[in-house]
């Protein structure tokens, strides 16, 4: 396989070996291949027997893949590169606007504010995110269209920064390490 | 230091207010008071007589380092002069550059709110460290000092209501006392921190307004020979006599013998942290008032009402900067000035820088002032 | 980053992983993606026809929005195309682990990947040359050419994050005329003695380390754009 063929790489095999209880069905999988060359034998470990599985799917589970990556996109769709971009903290909510302050991520400066519109900047997903204290990610991108069509784009993406009760838990627990260790207990 | 009992309210001599502009640093045997506040955030800086200074508050001047130590270096004053920090409030707006303060004043004790070295507090500072912007948590100097406090490279000491954190002798007489916050406030603060962490939100957000989160702060009385100085931080008024400056002004018994001729304005001048009794019984009749603003978000501070009625209270009112820098930033990529001039939305806005300076002899108040960059008359 | 013709971020985690937990349905119902990004999932075309409800046990691949997912039972790639959604690439990472805390995990890498335009030819030839210099394998081979050179730096484990290594590989670029290819790879081994930590583990590092990993990624190929 040429080491600059990777971008994407569809193997088709038959699943031989696999215990699951679905062995009966042929099943086309879709490997994409990630990994580095089968030449490069810092990234894989050649079968111990010296000689080459005879499915693709036996071939990779005898080696040990590194998580080095291939990085076309493998499935189809935009491809976007950031012009300028922001982190923005949402300060006020009032009707359709919000105001945030915004921190340049390419240099460090003033922070700077800005006021944006939910009804025309912020996607239908991201909307009921939107309340004081939100995190944004906020980019002019020039992006490229599956059909090869170039644009400037204004993006904002709220962030998820999800909380559960595992999380929570965890900062109770540090935070009673450090009231014990500094002797407020 | 005599201590001020009720009945024996002493009166001053008449202040002589010049505008000038001072060379050099404070004299041995004078008292300085400086203010910056460039529009977000604040930093206060006290002389107190012989070499001894007082830091309060961090911010950052315009190459963004923290204004407290360019100003130090401006006058040459070598920061190990520096006996007290203290960190009026949790938020990083009030803090920026705390501690490459700290690393850089290494004879100043550090002071924190008595309602941050608690539990409560701990666990609300992790739980903000997972909404970082540009690396930073709303938190983020705050919970360094206590991560340094934990490991034990720093020793940090805590201010609450009537709790005196630096003295002097003779020849020249100083005290620094903390007035606020009260065990009310305390554990108030304690429980909006507690609920803080323990809502069910589903996703974490910054802690841009959190509820009571003025009722940690900090306010200082300074007394230094004749003079008396009242920083006022973020403190609220509060209809409760246990709450904000009602509470202060119920100090019993109080660290003051004397009224205040110089009065940092808390709150950036708005009327939820003014207090009649505060006008009336803890500063003279004509003090100098000092503002810093806020400028940012939906509703500025000092708006125009609170100017007016500040200007009422006394002519020597001042601020920081008169006003919101409006210049927008140049100089981005072609495409990205195109896109951002066609938002429909206000002009970005900067931050300006301000001083305001304060000096007087330390025996009688004859206080100066001197303005320079944004700053102005309010 | 200087700007390129085609990139993309991805994280992938070497582990054992149960591909038919990764469905749009289920990021929706935790949270982590809305409900029009999960409903204009697409599925990867090799497996439309050959799922049955939906679902495959051996292998998940599909887009949404700017998001790609590809699952297998040992091999987990979460990436984007739109440089832009890195810090939401990120977030999702860490969400989808923080749920999954205790997959077994055994290694992570953060991969960097771009293709430039150099519109110079002979500044493309002399990148060539000076990263294998034509003139060692005279002799050797017959009209030699570079197609791909990978330079590592290895990293010791330190400050409770364990070791790894750096790679960059570089070549000449098959997607863009008189174009550059790159790679990066920064790896994190996970494993204590062929035992794999949690995916717990993966979350506190990538907190630590992800966008700091990327920026650096960038920086590197960066330096290395400069010498042309």
């Amino acid at each position: 396989m040429s080491l600059i063929e990777r971008e994407r790489d569809s193997l088709f095999f038959e699943d031989e070996g696999d215990a699951s209880e679905d062995t009966s069905r042929r099943t086309r999988l879709l490997i994409v291949q990630q990994a580095l060359s089968l030449n490069n034998p810092s990234t894989f470990e050649a079968p111990t027997d010296g000689a080459v599985p005879p499915t693709l799917l036996g071939q990779l589970k005898s080696l040990r893949l590194s998580p080095a990556v291939a990085l076309a996109p493998q499935l189809p769709g935009a491809s976007s590169y950031p012009l300028q971009e922001w982190e923005g903290v949402v300060q006020w909510v009032e009707g359709d606007e919000f105001g945030a302050r915004l921190t340049d991520i390419a240099e460090e400066g003033a922070p700077e504010e800005s006021i944006f519109s939910i009804r025309e900047e912020v996607s239908r997903d991201d909307r009921p995110l939107v309340r004081v204290g939100a995190l944004f990610s906020w980019t002019i991108e020039r992006r490229r269209e599956l059909t090869g069509q170039i644009m400037h784009a204004s993006v904002l993406r709220f962030r998820r920064i999800l909380r559960t009760p595992e999380t929570r838990a965890a900062v109770e627990e540090r935070a009673a390490e450090i009231t014990r260790r500094l002797g407020l207990d | 230091m005599r201590r001020w009992r009720r009945g024996q309210r002493k009166s001053l001599g008449a202040l002589v207010l010049i505008e000038t502009a001072f060379t050099g640093g404070p004299a041995e045997d004078e008292i300085e008071v400086t203010l910056f506040g460039p529009g977000i955030g604040e930093c206060v800086l006290v002389h107190l007589g012989r070499g001894d200074w007082i830091i309060v508050d961090s911010c950052l001047d315009e190459n963004f380092d923290p204004v407290a130590l360019s100003y130090l270096e401006s006058l040459e004053v070598a920061p190990e002069s520096v006996r007290t920090i203290v960190a009026t409030h949790w938020h990083n707006d009030h803090v920026t550059g705390l501690n490459s303060v700290i690393d850089a004043c290494p004879n100043a004790q550090v002071y924190i709110s008595s309602a941050l070295a608690a539990q409560e507090f701990f666990a609300f500072a992790e739980d903000q460290a997972k909404v970082e912007i540009s690396g930073r948590s709303a938190v983020h100097e705050l919970r360094q000092v206590v991560a340094r406090w934990e490991a034990g490279t720093l020793d940090v000491e805590t201010a609450g209501a009537n709790r005196r954190l630096w003295q002097r002798g003779e020849p020249l007489e100083a005290e620094i006392w903390a007035v606020s916050p009260s065990s009310e406030s305390h554990r108030r603060m304690l429980a909006a921190f507690a609920d803080a962490v323990t809502s069910d939100a589903e996703y974490a957000t910054s802690a841009v307004n959190l509820d009571e989160q003025n009722e940690v702060s900090v306010a200082l009385w300074i007394s230094v020979g004749g003079c008396r100085i009242l920083l006022g931080a973020d403190l609220e008024a509060s209809e409760s006599r246990r709450l904000g400056w009602s509470a202060v002004v119920r100090l019993d018994p109080p660290p003051w013998d004397a009224k205040a001729e110089v009065f940092k304005v808390p709150h950036h001048g708005s009327d939820d942290a003014d207090d009649e009794q505060v006008w009336g019984e803890l500063l003279t009749a004509q003090p100098f008032a000092l503002v810093t603003p806020f400028y940012s978000g939906r509703r500025f501070r000092p708006d125009d009402a609170d100017r007016v009625r500040l200007r009422a209270r006394t002519p020597h009112a001042y601020i920081t900067a008169k006003e919101p820098a409006r210049k927008r930033k140049r100089g981005r990529r072609r495409e990205v000035e195109r896109v951002t001039r066609n938002r429909t939305s206000r002009p970005l806005i900067m931050i300006s820088p301000g001083r305001i300076r304060l000096r007087s002899e330390a025996a009688a108040p004859a206080w100066k002032v001197e303005l320079s960059g944004a700053a102005g008359r309010l | 980053m200087v700007e390129p013709e085609e990139g993309g971020i991805n994280v992938v985690s070497v582990g054992k992983f149960n591909p038919a937990i990764f469905q749009p349905a289920w990021f929706l119902s935790n949270g982590l993606i809305g409900a029009e990004q999960a409903k204009g999932a697409v599925r990867a075309k090799e497996l439309e026809d050959i799922s049955l409800e939906g679902v495959h046990p051996e292998a998940t691949a599909f887009r949404a929005g700017w998001l790609e997912v590809q699952v297998t039972r040992d091999r987990c790639v979460l990436g984007t195309s739109e440089l832009s959604s890195r810090q939401a690439l990120f977030d999702f990472v860490i969400n989808t682990f923080t749920l999954l805390s205790h997959t077994p995990v055994g290694a992570f890498g953060v991969n960097v990947g771009a293709h430039f335009r150099l519109h110079d030819e002979a500044k493309w030839n002399s990148l060539g040359d000076r990263l294998a210099p034509k003139d060692l394998w005279q002799g050797i081979l017959d009209r030699p050419g570079l197609r791909t050179l990978t330079m590592e730096e290895p990293r010791e484990e330190k400050d409770n994050i364990p070791a790894g290594w750096f790679r960059i590989e570089v070549g000449p670029s098959i997607r863009v005329p008189v174009g550059l290819f790159t790679a990066t790879n920064e790896h994190f081994d996970l494993s204590d003695k062929d035992e794999f930590r949690s995916g717990g583990e993966l979350v506190r590092l990538l907190e630590v380390v992800g966008p700091r990993s990327a920026q650096h990624a960038f920086e590197v190929i960066d330096s290395l754009l400069a010498l042309t």
